[in-house]
Protein backbone atom coordinates (compact mmCIF):
# COMPACT_ATOMS: atom_id res chain seq x y z
CA UNK A 1 0.00 0.00 0.00
CA UNK A 2 1.23 3.50 -0.85
CA UNK A 3 2.13 5.66 2.12
CA UNK A 4 -0.39 8.27 1.02
CA UNK A 5 -3.28 5.82 1.33
CA UNK A 6 -2.55 4.81 4.89
CA UNK A 7 -4.65 5.33 7.99
CA UNK A 8 -2.30 6.06 10.89
CA UNK A 9 -3.17 6.51 14.56
CA UNK A 10 -0.67 8.64 16.49
CA UNK A 11 -0.96 9.02 20.26
CA UNK A 12 0.54 12.07 21.92
CA UNK A 13 -0.07 14.02 18.73
CA UNK A 14 -0.52 17.43 20.32
CA UNK A 15 3.18 18.19 20.78
CA UNK A 16 6.75 16.98 20.53
CA UNK A 17 7.64 13.92 18.46
CA UNK A 18 4.00 12.89 18.12
CA UNK A 19 3.01 16.20 16.61
CA UNK A 20 5.99 16.23 14.25
CA UNK A 21 5.15 12.73 13.01
CA UNK A 22 1.45 13.60 12.70
CA UNK A 23 2.26 16.70 10.63
CA UNK A 24 4.73 14.75 8.48
CA UNK A 25 2.42 11.84 7.65
CA UNK A 26 -0.57 14.13 7.19
CA UNK A 27 1.55 16.16 4.78
CA UNK A 28 2.35 13.01 2.82
CA UNK A 29 -1.35 12.43 2.29
CA UNK A 30 -2.04 9.85 4.99
CA UNK A 31 -5.13 10.16 7.16
CA UNK A 32 -3.78 10.75 10.66
CA UNK A 33 -6.02 10.10 13.64
CA UNK A 34 -4.23 11.92 16.42
CA UNK A 35 -4.99 11.79 20.10
CA UNK A 36 -3.95 13.61 23.22
CA UNK A 37 -5.37 14.43 26.62
CA UNK A 38 -6.41 17.97 25.63
CA UNK A 39 -9.97 18.58 24.56
CA UNK A 40 -8.80 20.32 21.39
CA UNK A 41 -5.61 20.46 19.34
CA UNK A 42 -4.12 21.92 16.18
CA UNK A 43 -6.19 21.55 13.05
CA UNK A 44 -5.25 20.58 9.49
CA UNK A 45 -6.51 18.60 6.51
CA UNK A 46 -6.24 14.84 6.96
CA UNK A 47 -5.79 15.29 10.71
CA UNK A 48 -8.62 13.90 12.82
CA UNK A 49 -8.07 14.81 16.47
CA UNK A 50 -9.66 12.74 19.24
CA UNK A 51 -9.30 13.55 22.91
CA UNK A 52 -8.19 10.41 24.75
CA UNK A 53 -6.25 9.51 27.87
CA UNK A 54 -4.35 6.40 26.75
CA UNK A 55 -4.34 4.99 30.28
CA UNK A 56 -8.16 4.87 30.25
CA UNK A 57 -9.12 1.44 28.90
CA UNK A 58 -12.63 2.35 27.76
CA UNK A 59 -11.41 5.53 26.09
CA UNK A 60 -8.73 3.59 24.18
CA UNK A 61 -11.23 0.97 23.02
CA UNK A 62 -13.52 3.76 21.79
CA UNK A 63 -10.64 5.59 20.09
CA UNK A 64 -9.18 2.64 18.19
CA UNK A 65 -12.46 0.95 17.28
CA UNK A 66 -13.88 4.32 16.29
CA UNK A 67 -10.96 5.08 13.99
CA UNK A 68 -11.05 1.65 12.37
CA UNK A 69 -14.80 1.91 11.79
CA UNK A 70 -14.70 5.46 10.50
CA UNK A 71 -11.93 4.83 7.98
CA UNK A 72 -12.56 1.16 7.27
CA UNK A 73 -9.22 -0.06 8.59
CA UNK A 74 -6.15 0.90 10.58
CA UNK A 75 -2.73 0.51 8.92
CA UNK A 76 -0.30 1.80 11.50
CA UNK A 77 -0.03 3.08 15.04
CA UNK A 78 2.70 5.27 16.51
CA UNK A 79 2.57 5.15 20.31
CA UNK A 80 4.18 8.51 21.03
CA UNK A 81 2.22 9.40 24.19
CA UNK A 82 4.50 9.46 27.17
CA UNK A 83 5.51 11.39 30.24
CA UNK A 84 8.82 11.73 32.06
CA UNK A 85 9.74 12.30 35.66
CA UNK A 86 13.33 13.33 36.22
CA UNK A 87 13.91 12.90 39.90
CA UNK A 88 16.08 10.95 42.30
CA UNK A 89 14.37 7.69 43.24
CA UNK A 90 14.54 8.57 46.93
CA UNK A 91 12.51 11.70 46.25
CA UNK A 92 9.93 10.28 43.85
CA UNK A 93 6.42 9.99 45.31
CA UNK A 94 4.26 6.96 44.52
CA UNK A 95 1.76 9.21 42.77
CA UNK A 96 4.44 10.24 40.23
CA UNK A 97 5.47 6.62 39.71
CA UNK A 98 1.86 5.55 39.21
CA UNK A 99 1.07 8.33 36.73
CA UNK A 100 4.18 7.58 34.71
CA UNK A 101 3.59 3.84 34.62
CA UNK A 102 -0.08 4.28 33.70
CA UNK A 103 0.64 6.46 30.68
CA UNK A 104 3.94 5.00 29.47
CA UNK A 105 3.29 1.32 30.14
CA UNK A 106 -0.44 0.65 30.49
CA UNK A 107 -1.25 3.23 27.82
CA UNK A 108 1.13 1.64 25.33
CA UNK A 109 -0.17 -1.85 26.14
CA UNK A 110 -3.82 -0.83 25.73
CA UNK A 111 -3.29 0.93 22.42
CA UNK A 112 -1.25 -2.03 21.15
CA UNK A 113 -3.96 -4.46 22.19
CA UNK A 114 -6.78 -2.63 20.51
CA UNK A 115 -4.71 -1.75 17.44
CA UNK A 116 -3.72 -5.36 16.86
CA UNK A 117 -7.38 -6.37 17.13
CA UNK A 118 -8.26 -3.79 14.49
CA UNK A 119 -5.39 -5.01 12.28
CA UNK A 120 -6.10 -8.72 12.73
CA UNK A 121 -7.56 -9.27 9.28
CA UNK A 122 -5.38 -6.87 7.28
CA UNK A 123 -2.05 -6.81 9.13
CA UNK A 124 -0.41 -3.59 10.20
CA UNK A 125 2.50 -1.80 11.78
CA UNK A 126 2.86 -0.67 15.39
CA UNK A 127 5.76 1.46 16.59
CA UNK A 128 6.33 1.98 20.31
CA UNK A 129 8.68 4.45 21.94
CA UNK A 130 11.46 3.77 24.41
CA UNK A 131 14.49 5.87 25.28
CA UNK A 132 18.27 5.70 25.48
CA UNK A 133 17.64 6.15 29.21
CA UNK A 134 17.17 2.35 29.35
CA UNK A 135 20.62 1.20 28.16
CA UNK A 136 22.40 4.29 29.53
CA UNK A 137 20.98 3.79 33.04
CA UNK A 138 20.87 7.50 33.71
CA UNK A 139 20.75 8.61 37.33
CA UNK A 140 17.58 10.57 38.07
CA UNK A 141 15.57 8.65 35.50
CA UNK A 142 15.07 5.37 37.35
CA UNK A 143 11.28 5.32 37.16
CA UNK A 144 11.16 6.67 33.60
CA UNK A 145 13.80 4.16 32.42
CA UNK A 146 11.99 1.33 34.22
CA UNK A 147 8.75 2.25 32.45
CA UNK A 148 10.49 2.22 29.07
CA UNK A 149 12.22 -1.08 29.89
CA UNK A 150 8.73 -2.45 30.52
CA UNK A 151 7.64 -1.17 27.10
CA UNK A 152 10.64 -2.91 25.51
CA UNK A 153 9.91 -6.28 27.12
CA UNK A 154 6.20 -5.98 26.38
CA UNK A 155 6.94 -5.18 22.74
CA UNK A 156 9.24 -8.19 22.28
CA UNK A 157 6.59 -10.60 23.57
CA UNK A 158 3.66 -8.81 21.97
CA UNK A 159 5.43 -8.86 18.59
CA UNK A 160 5.53 -12.67 18.76
CA UNK A 161 1.89 -12.89 19.81
CA UNK A 162 0.59 -10.75 16.94
CA UNK A 163 2.96 -12.04 14.25
CA UNK A 164 0.39 -14.67 13.09
CA UNK A 165 -1.94 -11.80 12.20
CA UNK A 166 0.61 -10.00 10.02
CA UNK A 167 1.12 -7.26 12.59
CA UNK A 168 4.64 -6.05 13.38
CA UNK A 169 5.56 -4.18 16.54
CA UNK A 170 8.90 -2.43 16.99
CA UNK A 171 10.49 0.30 19.05
CA UNK A 172 12.37 3.46 18.32
CA UNK A 173 14.34 4.76 21.30
CA UNK A 174 15.38 8.38 20.74
CA UNK A 175 18.33 10.18 22.28
CA UNK A 176 17.47 13.48 24.04
CA UNK A 177 15.50 15.77 21.72
CA UNK A 178 14.46 19.33 22.55
CA UNK A 179 10.86 18.70 23.54
CA UNK A 180 8.69 19.37 26.59
CA UNK A 181 9.74 15.95 27.90
CA UNK A 182 13.23 17.19 28.83
CA UNK A 183 12.32 20.85 29.37
CA UNK A 184 12.89 20.57 33.12
CA UNK A 185 16.27 18.87 32.81
CA UNK A 186 19.25 21.21 33.38
CA UNK A 187 21.27 21.91 30.20
CA UNK A 188 24.49 20.64 31.83
CA UNK A 189 22.80 17.31 32.58
CA UNK A 190 21.81 16.92 28.92
CA UNK A 191 25.33 17.93 27.82
CA UNK A 192 26.88 15.31 30.11
CA UNK A 193 24.49 12.74 28.71
CA UNK A 194 25.31 13.62 25.11
CA UNK A 195 29.04 13.22 25.87
CA UNK A 196 28.36 9.61 26.88
CA UNK A 197 26.63 8.82 23.57
CA UNK A 198 28.39 7.48 20.50
CA UNK A 199 27.05 10.32 18.34
CA UNK A 200 27.75 13.46 20.32
CA UNK A 201 24.77 15.63 19.50
CA UNK A 202 21.18 15.82 20.64
CA UNK A 203 18.65 13.85 18.66
CA UNK A 204 16.30 15.35 16.10
CA UNK A 205 12.77 14.63 14.97
CA UNK A 206 14.20 13.58 11.61
CA UNK A 207 16.31 10.89 13.32
CA UNK A 208 13.11 9.42 14.70
CA UNK A 209 11.27 9.74 11.40
CA UNK A 210 14.02 7.81 9.62
CA UNK A 211 13.49 4.80 11.88
CA UNK A 212 9.70 5.08 11.85
CA UNK A 213 9.75 5.11 8.02
CA UNK A 214 11.83 1.94 8.09
CA UNK A 215 9.43 0.17 10.46
CA UNK A 216 6.37 1.30 8.46
CA UNK A 217 7.82 0.25 5.12
CA UNK A 218 5.92 -2.48 3.29
CA UNK A 219 9.25 -4.24 2.91
CA UNK A 220 9.72 -4.40 6.70
CA UNK A 221 7.18 -7.19 7.18
CA UNK A 222 10.00 -9.42 8.42
CA UNK A 223 11.10 -6.95 11.10
CA UNK A 224 9.36 -7.21 14.47
CA UNK A 225 10.16 -7.11 18.17
CA UNK A 226 13.21 -4.89 17.52
CA UNK A 227 14.46 -1.83 19.37
CA UNK A 228 16.56 0.76 17.57
CA UNK A 229 18.42 3.15 19.87
CA UNK A 230 19.44 6.48 18.38
CA UNK A 231 22.56 8.51 19.08
CA UNK A 232 25.02 5.67 18.73
CA UNK A 233 23.77 4.10 21.97
CA UNK A 234 23.37 0.35 22.35
CA UNK B 1 -29.91 -7.50 25.09
CA UNK B 2 -31.90 -10.43 23.81
CA UNK B 3 -30.24 -13.79 24.49
CA UNK B 4 -31.43 -15.25 21.20
CA UNK B 5 -29.89 -12.33 19.32
CA UNK B 6 -26.54 -12.94 21.04
CA UNK B 7 -26.77 -16.64 20.27
CA UNK B 8 -27.43 -16.00 16.60
CA UNK B 9 -24.39 -13.70 16.47
CA UNK B 10 -22.27 -16.41 18.11
CA UNK B 11 -23.39 -18.93 15.49
CA UNK B 12 -22.70 -16.42 12.72
CA UNK B 13 -19.20 -15.79 14.04
CA UNK B 14 -18.52 -19.51 14.56
CA UNK B 15 -19.57 -20.34 11.00
CA UNK B 16 -17.30 -17.64 9.64
CA UNK B 17 -14.42 -18.94 11.75
CA UNK B 18 -14.99 -22.50 10.54
CA UNK B 19 -15.08 -21.32 6.93
CA UNK B 20 -11.69 -19.67 7.42
CA UNK B 21 -10.16 -22.82 8.88
CA UNK B 22 -7.83 -24.61 6.52
CA UNK B 23 -7.04 -27.69 8.60
CA UNK B 24 -9.25 -30.07 6.63
CA UNK B 25 -11.70 -30.72 9.47
CA UNK B 26 -15.35 -30.97 8.59
CA UNK B 27 -16.95 -29.24 11.56
CA UNK B 28 -20.67 -28.89 12.02
CA UNK B 29 -21.57 -25.86 14.09
CA UNK B 30 -24.24 -26.97 16.56
CA UNK B 31 -25.31 -26.12 20.12
CA UNK B 32 -23.01 -28.80 21.48
CA UNK B 33 -19.81 -27.86 19.66
CA UNK B 34 -16.97 -27.55 22.16
CA UNK B 35 -15.10 -24.32 21.52
CA UNK B 36 -11.82 -24.87 23.36
CA UNK B 37 -9.88 -27.53 25.24
CA UNK B 38 -9.37 -31.19 24.38
CA UNK B 39 -11.28 -31.94 21.15
CA UNK B 40 -12.32 -28.29 21.03
CA UNK B 41 -12.88 -26.35 17.83
CA UNK B 42 -10.12 -23.83 18.46
CA UNK B 43 -6.51 -23.97 19.58
CA UNK B 44 -5.36 -21.09 21.80
CA UNK B 45 -4.54 -18.75 18.90
CA UNK B 46 -7.80 -19.65 17.17
CA UNK B 47 -9.69 -18.85 20.35
CA UNK B 48 -8.03 -15.44 20.63
CA UNK B 49 -8.91 -14.72 17.02
CA UNK B 50 -12.52 -15.90 17.52
CA UNK B 51 -12.97 -13.74 20.63
CA UNK B 52 -11.68 -10.67 18.80
CA UNK B 53 -14.05 -11.39 15.90
CA UNK B 54 -16.89 -11.87 18.38
CA UNK B 55 -16.14 -8.47 19.96
CA UNK B 56 -16.31 -6.94 16.47
CA UNK B 57 -19.56 -8.74 15.69
CA UNK B 58 -21.19 -7.52 18.92
CA UNK B 59 -20.02 -3.98 18.19
CA UNK B 60 -21.08 -3.96 14.54
CA UNK B 61 -24.36 -5.88 14.76
CA UNK B 62 -25.60 -5.03 18.25
CA UNK B 63 -23.74 -1.82 19.11
CA UNK B 64 -22.22 -3.45 22.20
CA UNK B 65 -18.60 -2.67 23.03
CA UNK B 66 -17.21 -5.45 25.22
CA UNK B 67 -13.88 -6.93 26.14
CA UNK B 68 -14.41 -10.69 26.10
CA UNK B 69 -10.86 -11.63 26.95
CA UNK B 70 -11.42 -11.82 30.69
CA UNK B 71 -8.48 -13.74 32.15
CA UNK B 72 -10.70 -15.75 34.52
CA UNK B 73 -12.76 -16.97 31.59
CA UNK B 74 -9.69 -17.83 29.54
CA UNK B 75 -8.09 -19.80 32.37
CA UNK B 76 -11.22 -21.72 33.42
CA UNK B 77 -11.01 -25.36 32.36
CA UNK B 78 -14.75 -25.97 32.24
CA UNK B 79 -15.67 -22.33 31.75
CA UNK B 80 -17.47 -20.53 28.98
CA UNK B 81 -16.13 -22.60 26.12
CA UNK B 82 -17.83 -25.94 26.85
CA UNK B 83 -20.48 -25.30 24.23
CA UNK B 84 -22.38 -22.51 22.52
CA UNK B 85 -24.86 -22.01 25.38
CA UNK B 86 -22.14 -21.67 28.01
CA UNK B 87 -20.41 -19.11 25.80
CA UNK B 88 -23.65 -17.18 25.32
CA UNK B 89 -24.15 -17.26 29.12
CA UNK B 90 -20.67 -15.84 29.49
CA UNK B 91 -21.35 -12.99 27.04
CA UNK B 92 -24.61 -12.20 28.83
CA UNK B 93 -22.74 -12.05 32.16
CA UNK B 94 -20.11 -9.68 30.69
CA UNK B 95 -22.87 -7.45 29.28
CA UNK B 96 -24.57 -7.43 32.69
CA UNK B 97 -21.32 -6.64 34.51
CA UNK B 98 -20.59 -3.90 32.00
CA UNK B 99 -24.02 -2.40 32.64
CA UNK B 100 -23.43 -2.50 36.41
CA UNK B 101 -20.07 -0.80 35.93
CA UNK B 102 -21.62 1.94 33.86
CA UNK B 103 -24.31 2.49 36.49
Amino acid sequence: MKMADRIILITGATRGIGRFLAETFRGRGCVVVGCGRSETAWEADNFDYQSCDVSDEKAVVKLVRGAARKYGRLDAVLNCAGVASMNHSLLTPASSMEKLLKINVIGTMLVCREAAKAMKKTGGRIVNFSSVAVPMQIEGEAVYAASKAAVETFTKVFAREVAPFGVTCNIVAPSPIDTDLIRGVPAETIEALVKRMGIKRKGTFEDVLQVVDFFLSEKSDGVSGQTIYLGGVS
Amino acid sequence: MDRDKIKSLVFMCLREAVEEMDDGRNVEVTDSVKLFGRDGLFDSLGLVSFLVDMEDKLADEADIDLNLSDEKALSAHSGPFRNVDSFVDYIMSVIEASGDENG
